[in-house]
């Protein structure tokens, strides 16, 4: 019989959850695990179990909180067998999670993304050590409840979970008797899907969503009632009988496991057989540091060496650092370009076993957050590699640790305002085109008084009980997770097998697999990471290294470039850096006649200084002003001024924001260190704000005035949105310099590398080739006759070589077909395109992309006779093959400049004829248009007019509504600014047009020169067929 | 982007922008699904109502029709005159329009797909029209492939590809290409797929928003009655029955059955009849589509005595039952229960039409009978009252739910909002079992809600 009298408050029965669903159940769970870790703290439960469906995905963060808060976790997990049984199996130890999370693991790894599938079968050793609660239907069969007493001998319940349904009492009945039949004792659960009762409009409203139907359409699919809740031990001892609450106590105090037990162990097979890792990585650094420095090791090298080694031995990272050596070493041996970077990178460590190639010397660089002790932070090392061959280093770790040791780490998905917005209004029936039109600018969502005017414009009322769910109910699913996705580049790597420690599962990527915990949880549980990232510059620069050894007839290296050279720096202070790594956004060309570079240290403070992206607006940054001299440079103590000395006394690298917080305001190391990931996370998380009052105390007690205080957090304040390692743009700023000089001394070579590596970068062929001719490099045209596959270099001997445009610049071709072309061309020249066709291959199609690119021109004339040509070819397996058919001539027309223009640029995206604005410039005088170089010679103030190709529209993230766009001209481009004002008016012409027109104001400072638009003219009209591709970034 | 009206033309739209790009020049644009089946739906009854003309009529899918009227000529006063009439009938039902007169039909079809100022061509002007055609704008049908590959040639317009020796060109564009080329200008001739006019004429029209106004319905009503007089018209038939049906959402649907005395054609009087008939209608719900259905269909000229008034076949069984009892009842008084899965009572069993099934009930305790509103009962030392104190005969059970409608709706469709109750069986001292519930929210209090008997 149900208990249902209330019972005197004293004599409250303990409970312990033992089943319970965080938000990692997807769109079933309605509360995060923290919340539920802490609601059941709050209500004195004596332990809490989060059990999320065949997950451990929530575990990590529910431990950190169980920590917090001082309550008993137990892990567990919930699985619908494929025969309909439900269970919830806990971890009574380390052996026991460890089986969990290995089945977990066989359940997914069997099933679609998302799915897991598992069957009595898999049950049938009997999961040792973990318990077992059937959650049993209220038809329960005997036989199911005999079975699995058969398997979990003495360790499985039956448990009843009680939420006011009319049934109630029969189920208890009921499943007592089967209890009683099958000996198993019978025990209290609350199938806990939220922390509080207030969620259950919320858990409609994933439960909805789940089922991708609407909320009122849903059912019975809702739950009845919002029973499911974490409920007072009162509430409780009213609806369960008290043996039922006392089993609960007995089944927790069973598990004594911690996820604190875990014990990750690095691999071992790194180190050769023979060697400890701590002799084996001393050796290898030796080895290293002779190679680095032929001529002797600097003492403050040797010193700084002796230093690390040691850090590094008394905390047991030997094997960390030999796995990323391992890697880069995989790499080096394939001619992959690599570099490391991040805080454990820049060092000497790193320098001498080749994962970075940063000279410590020559950068600089104070290596004050190399690793720290007292942090006992695992230290990190990212390596870019080039990214089309990064996949060969990712099959290499597979391949050398096995899947069941090596993973990707997980990247949660979570709801961010705009997919939180959509999927509750779709839920809730707001109609798809208000929504839409809602959505498809988020501006008005951090600005509630402009809501109602927002959504009068849609036809909503603010205020509408309907929009006023809406809004809750989104900002409540906000952050939510969605899914598990792959991280970039992420992989954890263990000795023992992975699955474990924690569950594997597929990922939407063929032959990939991810741990079920992301970033965080590894570090939270001090799991290594090593990230095997792609970036794009390396595969260019590779591929000009490799062509600069050609033309100087001997290997030619990274290493191998001279570190001071005044001409690289004289051209990036003039801003011409189309196509050179990171410094050749907008934003960074605009800065760098100001901040004029003068050596390696600058470059590192420019990345650092502008990121690429939003950037903010018109500020001029302090550290140019003080460097321009406009503003006079001051430290208000000794101790801060050793921390910004080499910033000019504004604090620009996260590790000056750390310094400088335990210099000046008594933050701990480990304080720091959380400052650092507020930082970091500052978009995810809720920012500096917990800092604020310890960091302004702190200085003030320590003598500095209250305005300084303040300025400085404003400063780390407003840096957070941008703030960026100087160890990460320590490694960057070596590849903008080692690009930078590519550029300078060898052009062709740097064009044929960047070109063979797109897409990449900010800039288009087009325009990479335009900046490279307008530098002198002659690009001579795709042409079958000579051009293979990927671009490459002619005449490679003269001082000067060419730039043959490979087969890869026509869209559409294949990179199989270019190479059946070179090899029979290398047997014997082509005569006619029929020949070339019978002996390459090749299908009609190859052929009229070819003749569309007019890379048939040495066979058969203009494009057009080309394409009559190639478009009769009978092709291999033909009857008709290798017959010549007599033809009638056509009457063909030769092809105008316009109009081969306008092919070019369909098939090629670029043109090496005239350009678009030469051939209109005519027509545009009479609106009296200037070109972009006559620009150059006006002053501030004065009116212009310009017109151009848009070639690229970008939004800095900042309110004030600002967009650049960049016109293209016969003579180069034109940067304008248009206001929001002008923007919000001439939407059309900014949005619609291809060939735009300026009318506006010159803004110059120094070299730099915008046109600050007032009037915006669409000439589309004047393009004919005409078409190019802008590359927005709004 | 597929189409879009002269408005947003002016605002900047034009043909295959993104969704996005068009909200951001046209804020205010309404933005709507192509609906292919409609299309073809609307091009089906297009056809229908052309029977009206000429008995040959054929569709060409997703391209429009092509109408056969030279054999028809004098019976309309000319090609003047018969043109005008179809133009403006195709105009009054709501479409816009593009055509082209000429000798052959591909030919026709080809001129009207490319151009919008209604060319007539005899003849001898026949082939200089078509070889003015350009051929970016005959993708359709040529192909896309086979335009791409004419214009890499550097050909602009159909003649200039003609011009090219005919054997090379047909190497290089394959015969189907050349084939259709030739059925446009007559060079060979064509087999034309003509429409056959259905047995049955249903048809049916998707309303683009909910219509609440019964007179906006004969607009829509009247493109259905055009397609189906002309369908009428090519069989030599006419009606003396047509059905309209009016389609809700959740909901069945609202029949409006036409009935004449004599057999009928003629689409003014039967849309007069119509109006009479929408005019009464309480609507009881917005209509989302519509359907016109002829009914007893006669050759026009005879008459059958069969069908003369009184001598109607016989209903037997439940429907005719249920028409006897909404004759004296009231069509309000006899309804069906139709099941909602909903988990608050009072919307789980609601009256509907009879005949209509819906969600099974929850396996629950439910009684049959309902209050429509629930009674406040009295209190008495913590007790219920109904006849003096109420035995609680049932664990409770709680119901929750329903947020997400609370406040708002129109009135017609109950709303019942976030309700939160604990349920009971209870039995009143004088026998009668009943479902009562409390408030849960504060200030709580009993009610009646249903008689189990």
């Amino acid at each position: 019989m149900i208990n249902d009298a209330a019972k005197g408050a004293g004599e409250l029965p303990d409970y312990a959850e033992l089943h319970c669903l965080s938000n990692f159940s997807f769109l079933r769970g309605a509360s995060h695990a923290e919340e539920l870790v802490k609601r059941a703290a709050e209500l004195k439960y004596r332990a809490i179990a989060i059990t999320d469906e065949c997950s451990f995905a929530g575990i990590v963060r529910a431990h950190g909180a169980a920590k917090e808060h001082c309550i008993k976790l137990l892990i567990g997990t919930e699985l619908s067998l494929t025969c309909g049984m439900k269970l919830v199996l806990l971890a009574k130890n380390r052996a026991g999670y460890g089986n969990l999370s290995a089945i977990i693991t066989l359940g997914r790894q069997r099933a679609d993304k998302g799915e897991y599938q598992l069957s009595r079968g898999d049950l049938a050793n009997g999961m040792p050590d973990c318990l077992a609660l059937w959650l049993a239907p209220a038809d329960a069969q005997e036989s199911d409840g005999l079975w699995l007493h058969g398997c979990f001998v003495d360790r499985a319940w039956i448990g009843f979970e009680r939420h006011l349904l009319p049934d109630d009492r029969q189920r208890l009945a009921h499943l007592r008797a089967i209890g009683r039949a099958t000996g198993l004792p019978l025990v209290a659960s609350s199938d806990v899907h939220m922390h509080v009762r207030a969620r259950r409009p919320l858990q409609d409203m994933v439960t909805a969503l789940r089922l991708n139907n609407s909320i009122d359409q849903a059912g019975y699919a809702l739950f009845a009632n919002g029973e499911r809740h974490l409920r007072s031990r009162l509430r409780l001892a009213q609806l369960y009988p008290a043996d039922l609450l006392a089993e609960t106590l007995r089944v927790a105090d069973l598990c004594e496991f911690s996820l604190d037990e875990l014990k990750y162990e690095y691999p071992d097979e790194v180190v050769p057989h023979g060697e400890t890792p701590t002799s084996y990585l001393r050796h290898e650094t030796e080895k290293g540091l002779c190679i680095r420095y032929p001529s002797g090791i600097p003492q403050g090298v040797r010193e700084q060496v002796e230093h690390e080694l040691a850090l590094i031995r008394k905390l047991g990272y030997e094997p960390y650092f030999l796995t990323v050596y391992d890697i880069v070493t995989f790499a080096r041996s394939h001619n992959i370009l690599c570099q490391g970077r991040g805080s454990a990178a820049n060092s000497v460590v790193c320098y001498a076993l080749r994962i970075t190639a940063v000279d410590p010397n020559r950068a600089n660089l104070l290596f004050g957050r190399f690793i720290s002790e007292e942090r006992n932070e695992p230290p990190d090392i990212d390596v870019d590699f080039e990214h089309q061959r990064r996949e060969e280093v990712i099959q290499y770790i597979y391949q050398k640790y096995g899947r069941d040791r090596a993973a990707l780490t997980a990247t949660v998905i979570c709801y961010r305002t705009r997919s939180a917005l959509r999927d509750t209004g779709r839920a809730l029936g707001i109609d798809r085109d208000k929504l839409d039109a809602l959505t498809s600018s988020l501006a008005w969502w951090d600005k509630p008084e402009e809501w109602p005017q927002r959504f009068a414009e849609v036809g909503l009322d603010p205020k509408s009980p309907r929009v006023t769910k809406w809004l809750k109910l989104a900002q409540q699913i906000k952050g939510f997770p969605r899914h598990l996705s792959q991280h970039v580049g992420g992989f954890v790597i263990s000795r023992g097998r992975l699955d474990r420690l924690v569950p594997i599962e597929n990922a939407a990527m063929q032959d990939r697999s991810v741990i079920q915990w992301d970033k965080d949880d590894i570090d939270a549980l001090g799991l290594m990471k090593v990230d095997v990232l792609a970036l794009g510059m390396l595969s260019a620069i590779r591929r000009s290294l490799s062509l600069v050894s050609l033309q100087r007839g001997q290997s030619f290296a990274m290493e191998d470039i001279p570190p001071k050279d005044e001409q690289v720096f004289a051209m990036i202070s003039a801003a011409d850096t189309v196509g050179v790594f990171q410094i050749e956004s907008r934003a960074q060309m605009s800065m760098l006649p100001r901040l004029r570079p003068r050596n390696f240290y600058d470059l590192v403070i420019e990345v650092a200084l502008v990121r690429p992206g939003p950037i903010q607006g018109d500020m001029v940054h302090p550290y140019l002003r003080r460097r321009q001299g406009l503003e006079p440079v001051s430290y208000p103590t000794k101790a801060v001024e050793r921390v910004l000395e080499r910033t000019l006394g504004v604090p620009i690298f996260q590790e000056q924001a750390m310094e400088l917080s335990m210099v000046a305001a008594g933050f701990t190391p480990g304080e720091a260190d959380q400052l650092r990931r507020a930082m970091a996370a500052w978009k995810r998380k809720g920012g500096l704000g917990p800092f604020r009052d310890k960091l302004i105390n702190g200085m003030t007690q320590r003598g500095y005035d209250i305005e300084f205080a303040e300025a400085l957090y404003r400063q780390l304040q407003g840096f957070a949105d941008y703030g960026f390692p100087e160890s990460h743009a320590a490694s960057f700023a070596l590849l903008v310099y080692v690009s930078a000089w590519l550029k300078r001394h060898y052009p062709a070579a740097f064009l044929t590398g960047m070109l063979n590596s797109l897409p990449m970068g900010f800039y288009s062929a087009s325009q990479l080739i335009q900046d490279a001719r307008r530098h002198g490099v002659e690009v001579r045209p795709v042409d079958v006759m000579s051009s293979g596959w990927e671009c490459a270099l002619e005449d490679i001997g003269s001082r000067h070589p060419a730039v043959r445009l490979g087969m890869n610049r026509v869209s559409g071709m294949a990179a199989d077909a270019a190479a059946r072309i070179e090899a029979a061309r290398a047997c014997h020249p082509f005569v006619s395109v029929a020949d070339m066709a019978t002996r390459a291959g090749l299908q009609k199609r190859e052929l009229e992309l070819l003749a569309n690119a007019n890379a048939l021109s040495s066979l058969s004339g203009h494009r057009r006779a080309a394409a009559w040509a190639a478009s009769a070819v009978s092709v291999q397996g033909d009857l008709l093959q290798g017959i010549e058919v007599e033809e009638s001539l056509p009457q063909l027309p030769v092809p105008t400049e316009p109009q081969n223009l306008m092919a070019d640029y369909a098939s090629l995206g670029f043109t090496l004829g005239r350009h678009p604005l030469h051939l209109l410039r005519p027509y545009l005088e009479k609106f009296r248009y200037i070109r972009a170089v006559d620009l150059r010679a006006m002053a501030t103030r004065q009116l212009a007019r310009c017109v151009g190709l848009v070639t690229c529209r970008q939004r800095p993230g900042t309110a004030t509504g600002v967009i650049f766009v960049t016109l293209e001209d016969e003579t180069g481009m034109v940067n304008v600014i248009v206001h929001s004002r002008l923007a919000v008016h001439q939407r059309k012409e900014l949005l619609g047009s291809q060939l735009l027109g300026v009318l506006g104001v010159v803004q110059r400072e120094g070299e730099v020169i915008h046109l600050i638009a007032k009037r915006l003219v669409d000439h589309d009209s004047l393009m004919g067929g005409f078409s190019v591709q802008s590359r927005d970034f709004c | 982007m597929i189409a879009c009206d002269t408005q947003a033309t002016e605002a900047g739209v034009r043909g295959g922008m993104k969704p996005s790009l068009v909200r951001s020049l046209a804020a205010d644009a309404v933005i709507l699904q192509r609906d292919v089946a409609a299309e073809a739906a609307a091009l089906d009854a297009l056809a229908c109502w052309a029977g009206a003309f000429t008995p040959r009529v054929c569709v060409v899918p997703q391209k429009g029709l092509l109408l056969e009227v030279g054999s028809c000529l004098t019976l309309f006063g000319g090609l003047d005159s018969l043109w005008g009439k179809v133009l403006a009938g195709i105009r009054a039902q709501g479409f816009v329009v593009r055509s082209a007169v000429a000798p052959v039909a591909q030919g026709a079809l080809w001129l009207a797909l490319v151009r919008d100022d209604m060319p007539r061509v005899d003849g001898p002007r026949l082939r200089p029209a078509l070889d003015a055609l350009p051929l970016c704008d005959l993708a359709t049908v040529l192909t896309a492939n086979v335009v791409e590959r004419l214009e890499s040639f550097g050909l602009q317009t159909l003649g200039e590809a003609r011009r090219q020796p005919s054997a090379a060109l047909t190497r290089r564009i394959g015969s189907l290409a050349m084939t259709r080329m030739a059925r446009a200008y007559g060079e060979l001739a064509e087999a034309q797929q003509e429409f056959v006019f259905p047995q049955q004429f249903v048809h049916g029209v998707e309303l683009p928003a909910p219509i609440e106004n019964a007179e906006a319905l004969l607009f829509v009503a009247h493109r259905l009655v055009q397609a189906m007089t002309g369908w009428l018209g090519a069989r030599q038939c006419g009606i003396q029955e047509c059905s309209l049906l009016l389609l809700h959402h959740h909901r069945s649907p609202t029949a409006v059955v036409l009935r004449f005395g004599e057999t009928q054609r003629d689409p003014v009087r039967i849309e007069w009849v119509l109006r009479e008939r929408l005019q009464q209608l309480d609507l009881p719900a917005p209509v989302e589509a519509v359907r016109l259905e002829a009914k007893r269909v006669q050759p026009l000229p005879g008459r059958s005595a069969a069908l003369l008034p009184g001598g109607a076949a016989q209903h037997d069984g439940m429907p005719a039952l249920i028409e006897r009892l909404r004759a004296r009842m009231g069509e309000a008084n006899v309804h069906g229960l139709m099941l909602e899965a909903d988990h608050r009572p009072e919307r789980n069993g609601r009256a509907a039409g009879s005949g209509k099934s819906g969600a099974a009930f929850a396996h629950v305790p439910r009684p049959l009978f309902l209050l429509a509103t629930p009674q406040l009962l009295g209190e008495y030392d913590g007790r219920p009252q109904y006849d003096g104190p109420l035995l609680l005969l049932s664990d409770r059970e709680r119901i929750e739910s329903g947020w997400w409608d609370g406040g708002e709706r129109d009135a017609e469709k109950t709303c019942s909002g976030d309700i939160r109750r604990d349920y009971f069986v209870a039995l009143s001292p004088s026998q009668r079992w009943l479902w009562i519930y409390r408030e849960c929210a504060v200030p709580g209090g009993w009610y009646l809600h249903g008689y189990f008997s």
